[in-house]
């Protein structure tokens, strides 16, 4: 539990700045709200946005700030490179990532349990988080809370029961998964089937999808070449790096790889335990409306469910009902009415940025400058920049790119804020993809994964 | 007026709080922290190269010379141009302000 210091009373306060005299009092005015406490932030999620979210508010405010990280687990492991795990070239450990550092290094303080609610905390702080691990209770007063709890997956109807859920293995949430999917594809027939779908949009990580039916291709094409992978898009075209992946879709992987978009998963026919079944399907017309619907059998099987937010910021009512917790762009702060002072980062939250590692990174910098400038008495930056940058591979040795800037601007037409990717010199819209891939970007990917991830945890 | 020793205690925090908040005033550190991710915390010890102390005309001759290449050509093509001058120019006063390692 965190101590305050003794609240300076108006009589002590109104005497300090007398001393001070007018000069001063103008320099310290907006300082003046908070000085008196040390101010507190919750921070419930260790993943890319949230490790970044903790680090950068002891850095930033040089120790100022009691920065308390929040997770259920007691170690990270990330999404990112899990594809070539999937495949094998990779050990897991390359995924796995603590919080130790950020406690060495800048003295965040953790805290291990599952958030149970997020309440006013009345006379103690404006917020009060709530941590339960087993039978203990933590309570955690604070004066920003800041949710980054990542997604979570949506039922799949089973299909002799549509009112159960089918067992899924989306390995979309690395960890167990990710190993399990690589072990089944391990042990795929040399003339088998992987059925990989694919959830409308927005899902997490863009390209992420089309990289791991690449890599998956290519690992059949080298280990079952009478195997395949059928991809099942719940969108109408690839949904990032389109150029890149189709090229490599019917370039590299014509005879191991059949992609098959505008396909919607109405069901899924599995045993637990099983690595295939049968997905049942709408092939749907551009506007979304189902044509027919197919059934497609699969000696491995491996779902994306849509998703959304964690479920912190669905039962605090944070989310709307596309699923994403909305919030104001410039500081991430949640614009759900009474729910000032919580902020939600990352994947969980709506925005017009993809949902990824190096964007959530970005995103927390955004969100910890604005809270720091509101503890000082400031205004948020009104025009923040964010980026996203991520190498994609296509084979085992061999990965595109895909990078935006965005910033963040008032549509003049419609008077809204959002997020938009401008080039600045020839003002063409959206994200830039590499001119093919090459084993120099694959290179580079394994350097930008460790910067990222050190950047981030360390 | 008589300082009092608890006012001199208070005048310590305060001097405290003011510096913590005069570090948030940062709009080039805002806008440079998306560098940091592969160009390490503060343009330190990251994957791609220090930033960190780099003189700013050096920085923005660069920035300025990859604004005119094909974006396609290179990550960082697109970062360059993605930027207004006046953010690029944030960006490398920050860098600049910055001890070289």
């Amino acid at each position: 539990m965190n101590r305050r210091k003794p609240a300076m009373t108006d009589n002590s306060r109104r005497h300090f700045l007398d001393t001070l005299g007018a000069g001063a009092l103008l320099a310290l005015a907006p300082l003046t709200a908070r000085a008196a406490t040390v101010n507190r932030v919750v921070v419930v999620g260790g993943g890319m946005a949230g490790a970044t979210a903790a680090k950068y508010l002891r850095v930033w405010s040089n120790k100022t700030v009691d920065v308390t990280l929040v997770d259920t687990n007691t170690s990270y492991t990330s999404n990112i490179m899990s594809n070539l795990v999937v495949t094998g070239q990779y050990a897991p450990t390359i995924l796995a990532y603590t919080w130790a550092n950020l406690v060495k290094n800048y003295g965040v303080k953790l805290v291990n349990g599952g958030v149970t609610a997020v309440e006013p905390g009345g006379s103690l702080g404006p917020w009060k988080v709530i941590v339960t691990k087993g039978t203990t209770v933590t309570t955690l007063y604070c004066e920003r809370v800041v949710l980054a709890p990542g997604v979570q997956f949506d039922p799949v109807p089973l299909t002799s029961d549509p009112a159960q859920a089918a067992p899924i293995t989306h390995a979309w949430q690395a960890g167990a998964q990710t190993t399990l999917l690589r072990d089944r594809l391990a042990a795929i027939p040399a003339t088998g089937t992987f059925v990989m779908t694919i959830p409308k949009a927005p899902y997490r990580c863009p390209p992420g999808p089309y990289e791991r039916a690449c890599v998956v291709a290519d690992w059949l094409k080298r280990n079952r070449p009478g195997a395949r992978i059928v991809v099942l898009d719940a969108n109408p075209y690839v949904m990032a790096e389109r150029e890149n992946f189709e090229n490599a879709f019917t370039m590299m992987y014509g005879a191991n790889l059949t992609y098959l978009p505008s396909r919607v998963v109405k069901s899924v026919q599995a045993a637990a335990g099983a690595p295939g079944g049968t997905v049942t399907f709408d092939v749907v017309d551009p506007s979304g409306v189902p044509i027919t619907t197919e059934p497609i059998a699969a000696d491995v099987l491996n779902v994306i469910p849509p998703h959304r937010a964690g479920a912190i910021v669905q039962t605090l009512g944070l989310a709307d009902s596309g699923g994403f917790a909305p919030v104001n762009g410039a500081t991430f702060e949640s614009t759900v009415a009474g729910k000032a002072g919580i902020h939600v980062i990352g994947d969980a939250s709506k925005t017009a940025l993809p949902k990824a590692g190096h964007v959530g990174n970005q995103g927390a910098k955004i969100c910890v400058d604005a809270i720091l400038r509101g503890f000082a008495g400031q205004l948020p930056y009104a025009t923040p920049t964010a980026n996203s940058a991520c190498y994609t591979p296509v084979n085992s040795t061999m990965a595109g790119w895909l990078t935006a800037i965005y910033q963040y601007q008032q549509d003049p037409a419609t008077g809204a804020w959002k997020y938009v990717a401008i080039d600045q010199v020839s003002a063409a819209v959206g994200a830039t993809e590499a001119r093919g891939p090459s084993t120099d970007s694959f290179a580079k990917m394994n350097t930008w994964y460790r910067s990222l991830m050190t950047e981030s945890f360390s | 007026m008589k300082i009092s020793a608890a006012g001199i205690a208070m005048l310590a925090m305060f001097a405290t709080s003011a510096a913590s908040g005069q570090a948030t005033v940062n709009d080039g550190r805002l806008l440079a922290s998306g560098c940091f991710q592969c160009h390490g915390t503060a343009g330190l010890k990251g994957g791609f190269g220090t930033l960190a102390g780099v003189p700013k005309t050096d920085m923005l001759n660069k920035l300025n010379d990859m604004r005119r290449k094909d974006a396609r050509a290179n990550v960082m093509y697109p970062h360059a141009r993605g930027y207004t001058t006046y953010q690029l120019d944030l960006i490398a006063s920050y860098f600049a302000s910055l001890p070289k390692p």
